[in-house]
């Protein structure tokens, strides 16, 4: 996101104009906040068409983040949508087809199924309502259903497609008990008075229970103001089954329960695709990549490509195709869950006089490789390991990735007197091919620039999980839970993936893994 | 006699009537203003109104020209409460936050913990 106060259009990346749009960030936006007002309190529409702020359409706008190339006047602005949550049948496709042409203050009426609308500002076309008379009644008040408590299938809007490629989630009833059972989200993530926990009750609050995920990091202060697993299956609340555990016929599952969160047993398999690995330092060649996306390598768990963008496109969020897994299990504050952990590589900028670092636009990744006969050190990064995908990890590729890339940046009038290019390869900082320093992380994470997620959706039944059919599910030497393939390296000098067992990454010595895989 | 006494009828008809009619008209117009809080969680039938407040009418072909606004439609004055809403974090991705230190020396460009302007 471009900062609000910019010196020149080089140091401005995605705009909050353009966060508003259906392809950026507007797609998976409720409206209101930073789709209503600018940084400074403004309403953008409202401060746009003020002669006094001397705001251009379309123009640079002293290259204010908020203002700049933006066409707040003619868009209007994305007010909050309460129908997108709150109305069952709610069009969410047409809504962000109304978002892609820039007319933001239209898209609430085409999502509520209530107009239709033709003309499209971003075609210099003053958009045309038409109402559906038929979706009101006879006296012409508004006539469809209103739900308070929001129905699942509108939360899936949003969280379908974004838990599919950092999580693996498969929002299926097939595979969690819970839409089995036919729950709402909002039963476990209640807001305003249907919560119980202090910090979010209250009327008309609209800020729903969380977890505590270490790769989501809005809003900390409500961590763990959902509905916990104990509360209502320790409970039994709202009739929910009693946890037995009755396979722990020694009594040790105090012992369990103290190390091993609910979801690491419960969700024992998963069965959609999570990105384990995303390359940004090379272009993607595969079908139905839009556009600047196409500089995202994805690879799913078994660190082979992924075209994650086309399967999107192809199915039409209709059916996420499947593919079964045991998911990675980490320590995350004193308990182990299992979680989806993203490796990445990128493009880095590293300053001489400041803490961590900036990353490279999109737009000039994209830049580089459209001029890759300019930039022909690129033709170094072949394929090493046969699985269609290019990568940089030879040394001279690497060499080559990073030459490129600050000579591209260099003819763009980037300055970089004080700051040079890195490849950042998991935990790697490669400031040349052969020079590398590693960098500060978790012990949950591949590196802090790749995130991690805890899973705690498609959970399995009693009996399908984990110590179902007893201890031996974990406690035997070949178990997965000790001695699941990690990925630590998705390809090395040598192009081949290098891997530890999963008791390695759980930090077991040989001594812990021989006394834990003795069969009970 | 009897003419005397119809026309006091009829002017008690109309007064009555002038009354009842008066009544209706206030309480539609204070209902279409600012209507009653306790609906004991059921939205009474509503206009869908425009950025403006003004009402849009489909049937009735009044003000149609122009887009729905939920925030002058829903957050009418006396129904739901747009600014405490949109306060939630679905809204506000991180805008109303401010990164932690950490955050800042790990990340150069961040701007919020969020979404918007976040890691990612």
């Amino acid at each position: 996101m471009a900062k609000k106060g910019n010196r020149s259009a080089a140091e401005i990346d995605l705009t909050s104009f353009e966060f508003a749009t259906a392809a950026a960030c507007g797609s998976c936006h409720p409206g209101g906040g930073p789709l209503e007002y600018d940084r400074k309190g403004n309403r953008y529409d409202v401060f746009a068409a003020d002669p006094k702020n001397n705001i251009t359409s379309g123009g640079d706008n002293a290259f204010d983040g908020d203002y700049f190339k933006a066409r707040w006047q003619e868009s209007g602005v994305v007010e909050a949508d309460c129908l997108m949550c709150h109305s069952p049948g709610y069009d969410m496709n047409a809504r962000n087809r109304q978002l892609s042409v820039f007319n933001y203050k239209w898209a609430a009426s085409a999502g509520a199924g209530i107009a239709e609308i033709t003309g499209e500002v971003k075609k210099n076309e003053k958009p045309i309502i038409k109402y559906k008379a038929d979706k009101f009644n006879a006296e012409g008040q508004f006539n469809l259903p209103i739900i308070k408590e929001v129905p699942t299938e509108n939360c899936l809007f949003c969280h379908a497609e974004t838990d599919w490629k950092k999580k693996g989630t498969s929002y299926s009833h097939r595979f969690d008990v819970h839409l089995r059972a036919g729950m709402k989200c909002v039963e476990c993530h209640p807001a305003g008075t249907s919560a119980k926990d202090k910090r979010i009750n209250s009327k008309e609050e609209h800020n729903f229970g969380k977890g505590d995920d270490p790769g989501a990091l809005v809003r900390d202060d409500l961590d763990n103001t959902m509905i916990t697993c104990e509360e209502c299956h320790g409970k039994g609340l709202n009739r929910a089954p009693l946890m037995k555990h009755a396979s722990f016929t020694d009594g040790s599952f105090e012992v369990h329960q103290e190390k091993i969160a609910c979801q690491t047993c419960h969700v024992p398999q998963k069965s959609v695709k999570a990105a384990l690995l995303q390359d940004s330092t090379v272009l993607n060649p595969k079908p139905r990549v839009p556009g600047l996306k196409r500089i995202w390598s994805f690879y799913g768990p078994d660190v082979k490509p992924w075209n994650y963008y086309g399967e999107v496109d192809l199915t039409k969020g209709k059916g996420k195709p499947l593919f079964f897994y045991t998911p990675q299990l980490r320590w995350y504050k004193k308990k182990i869950y299992p979680v989806s952990s993203l490796y990445s590589i990128w493009y880095g900028l590293k300053a001489n006089d400041r803490k961590g670092l900036n990353q490279v636009f999109m737009q000039d990744i994209w830049g580089m490789w459209s001029q890759k006969d300019t930039y022909s050190l690129l033709s170094k990064i072949q394929e090493d390991n046969g699985d269609g995908f290019i990568e940089a990890n030879r040394p001279e590729e690497i060499d080559a990735a990073l030459k490129s890339m600050q000579a591209y940046l260099t003819s763009k009038g980037i300055g970089l007197k004080n700051q040079q290019v890195v490849l950042v390869k998991g935990n790697e900082m490669y400031l040349s091919g052969n020079k590398k320093i590693s960098l500060q992380k978790e012990q949950y994470e591949y590196s802090a620039y790749g995130s991690t997620f805890k899973l705690s959706h498609d959970i399995a039944p009693a009996g399908a999980a984990l110590g179902a059919t007893g201890c031996a599910d974990c406690h035997r030497k070949d178990a997965p839970f000790f001695t699941k393939p990690y990925m630590t390296d998705p390809f090395g000098a040598d192009g081949k993936t290098k891997w530890i067992p999963a008791y390695k990454a759980l930090n077991y010595s040989e001594e812990a893994l021989k006394e834990q895989t003795q069969e009970r | 006699m009897f003419t005397l006494f119809g026309n006091v009828h009829k002017n008690i008809f109309l007064t009555v009537s002038l009354a009842a009619l008066l009544s209706v008209s206030w309480i539609v117009s204070a209902f279409a203003v600012s209507p009653p809080k306790a609906f004991n969680g059921v939205c009474p039938p509503f206009f869908i109104r425009d950025e403006s407040g003004a009402i849009i009418n489909p049937v009735s072909m009044q003000n149609t020209n122009k887009p729905y606004s939920p925030k002058q439609t829903c957050g009418l004055a006396g129904c739901h409460n747009y600014e405490k809403i949109t306060k939630g974090y679905h809204f506000q991705q991180g805008k109303d936050e401010q990164p932690s230190q950490k955050l800042k020396d790990l990340y150069q460009w961040i701007l919020s913990p969020g979404q918007y302007g976040g890691r990612w």
